[in-house]
């Protein structure tokens, strides 16, 4: 009987996922804006799509001058979903080396149903580029002689440095966001990473089973799975010797192109390069969004572990 | 040998359970929850308002007459902010509540909700359709 208890607890770790839910429609304007107070904004993910368009129309973000130099700002495309700044494509992902063939098996979930080794399931740090692929939203503060880079996710930052230095070529401590600096090139900020803690994802890789009868069901990458749960979870690794490229250019005053490139010869055949485009969110400011272990830990003992399923 | 037995147990949970932590707020799977809605109706208990999930509990009779105690998640405190106009002051214990919801196939009393609405029938969100 003991025996059997042992067994049960144990079995716990096979975790069933709880599905998100989310609206059947876009709710709009009708939506009141919640802010902290008077004199506040609101947070990139704390306004729904309607807003954030409004936001951006009132503050004439297609037509008004910019200086090409200014990268200053709140960026971020989404509203209340989650917003990956650059999506890292999973159709141009380069070929692994061997090595980084058995990194990705290691990183492979247990379960099909959540991405049980994912490390911020126990609220590790997100980490570079990670943060740039699942975020809400990031803000650039530029000073003299450094750029600093926001992320709402995380409630954390990383410093670039512009005073001319060069990244240390064999850095003593490895960072989850690694050693940065940054550039022009002429329009472009032009930023170098390397570094890296290599216990952090590129970004997870996530494929739903294909269930087009499923109203949940999304083609492609991610998304919440469906009823049968996912073809693959895992995440994308890579190696302490990884080397980040950035390239920012402000194409206009509300649109901020960033190409990512991830250089890991020892996980990757060939550079991996995406280029996406932010907007700029003139109505918002970077909240707080921690992991907060014992706010996770709450929620599995509230609904994780009694929702555990062995249908 | 018992003692040692149920020490290990302990040990086990205090170890695990940390782990089985998920904070990410999209991205699970759906294969939890039935795909059959149903509906429920009660008193609100507790109203989490933190990450990762906001939570209603409530506390309803089921169709023998037995009280239950419900837990339901939304989404994060943010995403309700921006979709439904939620707060932290929208429930309190003791509101009567309509649930729709998709139970958990374990047959605990957990749910997530698809729209909820006060006793009077006014929604106060509605959800389910395309995932975030």
């Amino acid at each position: 009987m003991r025996k059997s208890a042992i067994v049960s607890v144990v079995l716990l770790a096979a975790l069933v996922a709880f599905g998100p839910v989310a609206l059947a429609q876009e709710p709009g304007l009708k939506v009141p804006l919640e802010t902290p107070g008077p004199g506040w904004r609101t947070c990139p993910h704390c306004e729904n799509n309607a807003h954030v368009a409004d936001d951006r129309k009132k503050a004439n973000v297609d037509t008004r001058t910019f200086n090409p130099h200014d990268i200053s700002g709140v960026w971020g495309n989404g509203g209340p979903q989650f917003d990956a700044l650059v999506p890292l494509d999973f159709n141009t992902v380069p070929p692994l080396t061997p090595y980084g063939q058995k990194l990705l098996d290691a990183n492979k979930s247990d379960s099909p149903q959540w991405n049980s080794k994912d490390p911020w399931n126990i609220c590790d740090p997100l980490g570079w580029p990670r943060d740039f692929t699942f975020s809400y939203g990031m803000e650039f503060i530029q000073l003299p002689d450094r750029v600093l880079q926001f992320f709402e996710r995380g409630h954390t930052w990383r410093t670039i440095w512009t005073d001319g230095r060069k990244l240390p070529p064999d850095p003593p401590i490895q960072r989850f966001y690694g050693y940065a600096v940054g550039r022009w090139e002429g329009d472009t900020f032009v930023v170098e990473s390397n570094g890296f803690d290599d216990r952090t994802w590129v970004t997870r890789y996530e494929l739903a089973n294909p269930d087009p009868q499923d109203p949940l069901h999304k083609p492609g990458t991610g998304g919440a799975g469906n009823r049968f749960g996912f073809k693959y979870l895992g995440g994308f690794p890579h190696s302490d010797e990884m080397r980040v490229e950035e390239r920012y250019k402000r194409l206009n005053y509300g649109l901020l192109q960033a190409t990512l490139t991830v250089i890991d010869p020892k996980v990757y055949t060939a550079p991996w390069t995406t280029t996406a485009t932010q907007a700029l969110r003139p109505n918002a400011e970077i909240g707080e969004d921690f992991c907060v272990s014992s706010d996770s830990i709450d929620f599995t003992n509230r609904i994780t572990i009694p929702t555990l399923s062995t249908k | 040998m018992l003692r040692r037995m149920f020490m290990i147990a302990v040990l086990v949970v205090i170890v695990v359970l940390p782990m089985l932590t998920s904070p990410v707020l999209a991205h699970h799977g759906n294969a939890a929850w039935s795909s059959n809605e149903i509906t429920l109706k009660g008193a609100v208990v507790d109203y989490v308002w933190r990450n990762p999930h906001v939570l209603v509990v409530w506390s309803g009779k089921d169709d023998s007459g037995k009280v239950v105690q419900w837990t339901g998640q939304l989404l994060s405190p943010s995403s309700m902010m921006a979709r439904a106009a939620m707060n932290k002051n929208t429930l309190k214990a003791g509101d009567e509540i309509i649930a729709i919801v998709r139970p958990a196939k374990s047959g605990a009393p957990n749910c997530t909700i698809d729209e909820l609405k006060k006793a009077d029938g006014t929604t106060l969100v509605k959800m389910g359709g395309t995932a975030e």
